[in-house]
């Protein structure tokens, strides 16, 4: 067993927790495993040369610097003496992001060699900017989505985007098993893929003239459930997917009952995430404790030559409940809402995606509407579907609208010390921007297409906790609250001004942006139109947090509205807050704008345990550690109500919460969801009372 | 036999039903973890690994087999209380449902060849074999209190010596979705051990002073019979790995748990026990895990169904 291994599980072994021991296995990680098994170079030339010999830096990119470039942004990354400050996050990097020899057992590069190399690779050849790259990078006020992170700069690049939205698994044999295909070439190379299911007709319904015949969605699921464990990224790790299919489809029940502890071999879904869209219509019938009609896809096309995406439910669903020619199920609406809570309870699934409030929020409602979401719940955008046929009959393929998103996440703290939250969001979204237009993933045609007219990127952020625990706020306060509000207004703004200069820049405008919100206003009316400054009289711990960051007025904003009807935007969408796992380790940050789960984690993945205490976890910040768990979770749906005023897609918000929980106080907490406007939550995380709580509370 | 029904309206003794609805929660069963995704990782483990692995599974298997079908039916033929029959019979239930999964590992790892070896080599392991007797024979033979004594030295202290390899494994990122299995099957185990601890300090505080230093006297007997047992089992099985001297610390460790809940004194002297097999069996609060590789022993239980009120709906829709 590694001495470091033993060290840092000693920080929890003990009678007291003692994070002192972290940095002992720090300390030994280094001396004992990275120093001893890191390839020497004598120089910077010595380790170029040897690096694309090897066939694994990227030779013709090094190409479109001058040498001297090259080694100023070497230079500068080394300059800054970055020290990791957790093992954990030393061992996540040089583990998963650091790279080896082909055997595994020798590191070649260096955090700060894989920083140059990202700057490097997304600056496009723009010394100056690789320059600002490279200390945002090594400083970490921003770090980018672990496949940027991994991939960037090398030679056999695998992709730089892992999120990928499908909504080609329309109603035919031949697109279901296109998808199929799509989704495990996007799952071999590290891809989080989301497939909506809500097209398929449903289980018993006519297939080619035959009465009750078909399968429906639930066993399309079991076929990606099987397939995402298979395709999986060459052993490394395994495939992930998410299926969305909506609470008026009748196959939802079946589907869910996939994801419960006693459920038959054929349906269970072991691996394979589920997500319910709920419309509001559903919202409303649990309020009036009224029944929902789930309609049969296939019946209302044939009575309306229209797909169930495209069923508008306010304004359509008193007509299809009228028209007898569409079959219908009639079911309990807070029975099925009670269903989706015993089956969260027992599983984690589904996540809920609520289409009212993303659709209401959506900016391009032009191109299409908001049906389903990604694997972490906070990418939000439309989506068209696709229609594929079998071989040789391509030219009759109808390529519909997917979604690729690229995200990178802002470290709250680093942003906001570095004085320039501007150029810190300025040099990420530069960043983002250079990843989509270095992607281009042919293979999966709507996929491509996405990306090549709606080049979608998605800020976020981490380390909210930390920061407020830091600053001795409480998470979920009022005074946590301003400070949200503030500083993700911030962030959009610098973040909608940066699109609008590339566009500016580079001519190129996003399609779709003539008839979108930007482009009338609509979309920033919040701000435009507002009678006072919200920093106006905000309390000086709260003016504390923010660090004397730049705050945006009205003014600036209608400025800004009107360089955006002047020049447009360059990307569909800007923001989307991410739950941030690995990077956030490797970053010393708290995860995403959660909560924290405990004040020491353990953490449990396919390389083992290891023992993390939260940054600057000291006896002055424990205090502002509240564990996510013994939290009042409305204090965190407040605090993603209140970031989500900011970001233009979603945010991944997942409820913590004790197993004597009942699936009423499940089903309040979505309702409360909902009305606070979330568009999404993501699974739901439970804590076991522990034996010794069971006994204490009753011997 | 019992001519009335089960009232758990009654509060009853007070922790039985904290018991019951602890073990509910924690209900598993081995087909929820893809333990065919350790293939790779079993894969890779030594000749003289995998025999370990296998071996220390194989024996627990045989004890959870004994627990399952003797060990918990008995204490709970034993009890007047319909709670605790109850309690005690889903206890049962849990045991065969660790000694199917044990089975299930086998099958998914193991050459049938392989298989039938593991089931062998139980029947011929003399300190296994000691041990089935032995325990066999004070369940079928002993009083209640012997029974409630023999079932918590089991489950609390004989079966950590098995325990330790997987952990131990598993901490170090090698075959962790089987280590989710031993993960969940401690979890459980830990329940039975305080409860069935509870049940005997319960007659053993009625009992006149005499009659309990007989039976402490008793207990540290077969404790230390069996722990010389368990030691000799331990050369046997992990010699050709050198962790024995590791292992029995855990075991030590593990038979002090064992006097903890059966509220004696305990028997060896604190010392210090592996960190990763530790933090294994560490089953408060849950672990953070990465949600898309592994199910996560953390998790997720059966949560009490109660109907939306008007009220609630309301208060939600408003607030």
């Amino acid at each position: 067993m590694d001495r470091w291994t033993e060290l840092n599980n000693k920080v929890l072994a003990g009678g007291v927790v003692n994070p002192a021991h972290d940095g002992e296995a720090l300390k030994a990680y280094f001396q004992e495993h990275v120093n001893p098994n890191t390839v020497f170079f004598h120089d910077l030339e010595e380790k170029v040369r040897s690096m694309t010999e090897r066939g694994l830096w990227d030779a013709e990119l090094l190409a479109r610097y001058r040498p001297e470039d090259v080694k100023a942004v070497f230079t500068r990354a080394y300059r800054h003496g970055y020290r990791f400050q957790s093992f954990m996050g030393a061992q996540k990097f040089y583990a998963e992001y650091a790279t080896k020899t082909p055997d595994g057992s020798r590191y070649l590069e260096r955090y700060e060699d894989r920083m140059s190399m990202v700057a490097l690779a997304r600056a496009g050849g723009d010394a100056e900017l690789a320059l600002t790259l490279v200390d945002h990078l090594v400083q970490q006020t921003f770090v980018p989505a672990t496949p940027t992170l991994m991939n960037s700069g090398k030679a056999n690049t695998g992709r730089l985007t892992s999120c990928f939205l499908l909504q080609s698994c329309t109603d035919s044999l031949d697109s279901i098993m296109k998808t199929q295909h799509f989704a495990a070439d996007l799952s071999k190379n590290g891809g989080g893929v989301g497939i909506d299911l809500s097209n398929l007709r449903a289980r018993g319904e006519d297939l080619r003239g035959l009465k009750g015949v078909t399968k429906g969605a639930a066993a399309v699921a079991k076929l990606f459930d099987v397939l995402f464990r298979y395709a999986d990224q060459a052993g490394q790790r395994q495939g992930a997917a998410v299926v969305n299919l909506s609470v008026m489809h009748p196959d939802f029940q079946e589907l869910l009952a996939g994801k419960k502890i006693a459920t038959d071999e054929d349906a269970r879904l072991k691996t394979l995430s589920v997500c319910a869209v709920i419309p509001d219509v559903f919202m409303q019938a649990v309020r009036d404790d009224q029944d929902v009609y789930q309609v049969y896809p296939r019946s209302y096309e044939q009575a309306t030559g229209r797909v169930f995406t495209d069923i508008d439910w306010e304004r359509e669903y008193a007509d299809i409940v009228a028209n007898s020619q569409i079959r219908k199920r009639r079911v309990s609406a807070r029975q099925l809402l009670q269903e989706i809570a015993l089956t969260q309870g027992e599983s984690g699934y589904p996540y809920l995606l609520f289409t009212g409030n993303a659709n209401r929020a959506n900016p391009v409602p032009n191109v299409g509407t908001v049906k389903m979401t990604n694997l972490c719940s906070e990418v939000m955008q439309p989506t068209l579907p696709s229609h594929f046929h079998g071989y040789g009959q391509e030219a009759r393929d109808v390529v519909g609208l997917d979604v690729s998103c690229n995200l990178a996440s802002l470290h709250i703290s680093n942003a906001l010390a570095s004085g320039d939250l501007g150029g810190v969001v300025r040099a990420a979204i530069h960043m983002l921007d250079d990843v989509a237009r270095s992607t281009n993933i042919e293979e999966v045609p709507a996929v491509a297409r996405a990306n090549r007219e709606m080049r979608s990127i998605g800020l976020g952020a981490m380390n909210l906790h930390g920061h407020l625990a830091a600053h001795g706020l409480s998470y979920g306060s009022p005074e946590a609250l301003a400070f949200c509000d503030l500083f993700f207004e911030a962030v959009h703004f610098h973040a909608r001004r940066t699109s609008m200069e590339i566009a500016k820049g580079t001519g190129f405008v996003f399609r779709g942006f003539q008839g979108s919100h930007y482009h009338s206003g609509e979309f920033f009316r919040g701000y435009t139109e507002r009678e006072r400054e919200p920093s106006e009289g905000i309390a000086p711990e709260v003016r504390a947090a923010l660090q004397g960051a730049w705050l945006p007025t009205r003014e600036d904003w209608r400025q800004l509205v009107r360089d955006i009807q002047r020049h447009g935007l360059a990307h569909s969408h800007v923001m989307a807050v991410a739950p941030t796992g690995s990077i956030s380790y490797v970053a010393h940050a708290t995860a995403s704008v959660m909560p924290i789960t405990e004040k020491v984690e353990t953490r449990t993945s396919g390389k083992g345990k290891t023992i993390y205490p939260m940054p600057g976890l000291s006896p002055e910040t424990e205090w502002y550690y509240e564990e996510a768990y013994d939290l009042d979770q409305r204090r965190v749906i407040d605090t993603v109500a209140t970031i989500q005023r900011h970001v233009d897609q979603g945010i991944s918000c997942t409820l913590f919460v004790r197993s004597d929980i009942t699936t009423a106080d499940l089903a309040r907490l979505y309702i409360y969801a909902y009305r606070k406007g979330l568009k999404s939550l993501y699974y739901l995380r439970q804590r076991r009372t522990a034996v010794q709580e069971c006994v204490a509370c009753a011997v | 036999m019992s001519k009335s029904a089960t009232n758990w309206s009654e509060a009853g003794d007070g922790f039985t039903q904290a018991f019951y609805v602890q073990q509910q929660a924690q209900l598993w069963f081995s087909e929820e973890i893809p333990i065919a995704s350790d293939a790779a990782d079993w894969r890779a483990l030594s000749p003289a690994e995998r025999q370990c692995y296998t071996r220390v599974s194989a024996g627990l298997n045989a004890m959870d087999t004994l627990q399952g079908e003797v060990g918990m039916p008995l204490l709970a033929a034993g009890e007047e209380d319909h709670q605790r029959k109850a309690t005690l019979a889903m206890f049962a239930f849990m045991e065969n449902v660790h000694a199917r999964s044990y089975s299930m590992a086998n099958k998914t790892f193991l050459s049938a060849s392989e298989e039938r070896d593991a089931f062998e080599w139980i029947e011929a392991q003399p300190h296994l074999q000691r041990k089935i007797t032995a325990f066999r024979r004070l369940y079928e033979e002993g009083d209640a209190l012997t029974r409630m004594m023999a079932s918590c030295l089991l489950e609390t202290a004989l079966f950590y010596s098995g325990f330790f390899y997987p952990l131990y494994l598993a901490g170090q990122g090698k075959m962790s979705h089987m280590g989710e299995v031993f993960t969940l099957i401690c979890a459980d185990e830990a329940l039975h051990g305080t409860y069935v601890g509870l049940l005997f300090q319960e007659r053993f505080a009625a009992l006149p002073e005499d009659e309990q230093a007989e039976v402490r006297a008793r207990f540290e007997a077969l404790a230390r019979e069996f722990y010389e047992n368990e030691c000799g089992y331990t050369d046997e099985v992990y010699a050709a790995l050198g962790l024995a001297s590791e292992v029995k610390k855990f075991v030590r460790y593990n038979f002090n748990i064992c006097c903890d809940n059966l509220g004696l004194e305990r028997l060896f002297p604190d010392e210090e026990v592996n960190p990763l097999v530790l933090n294994g069996i560490r089953t408060t609060g849950g672990t953070t895990h990465d949600f898309f590789s592994i199910k996560g022993a953390g998790g997720y239980s059966k949560i009490a169904v109660t109907p939306l009120t008007d009220a609630a709906v309301r208060e939600a829709w408003d607030a």
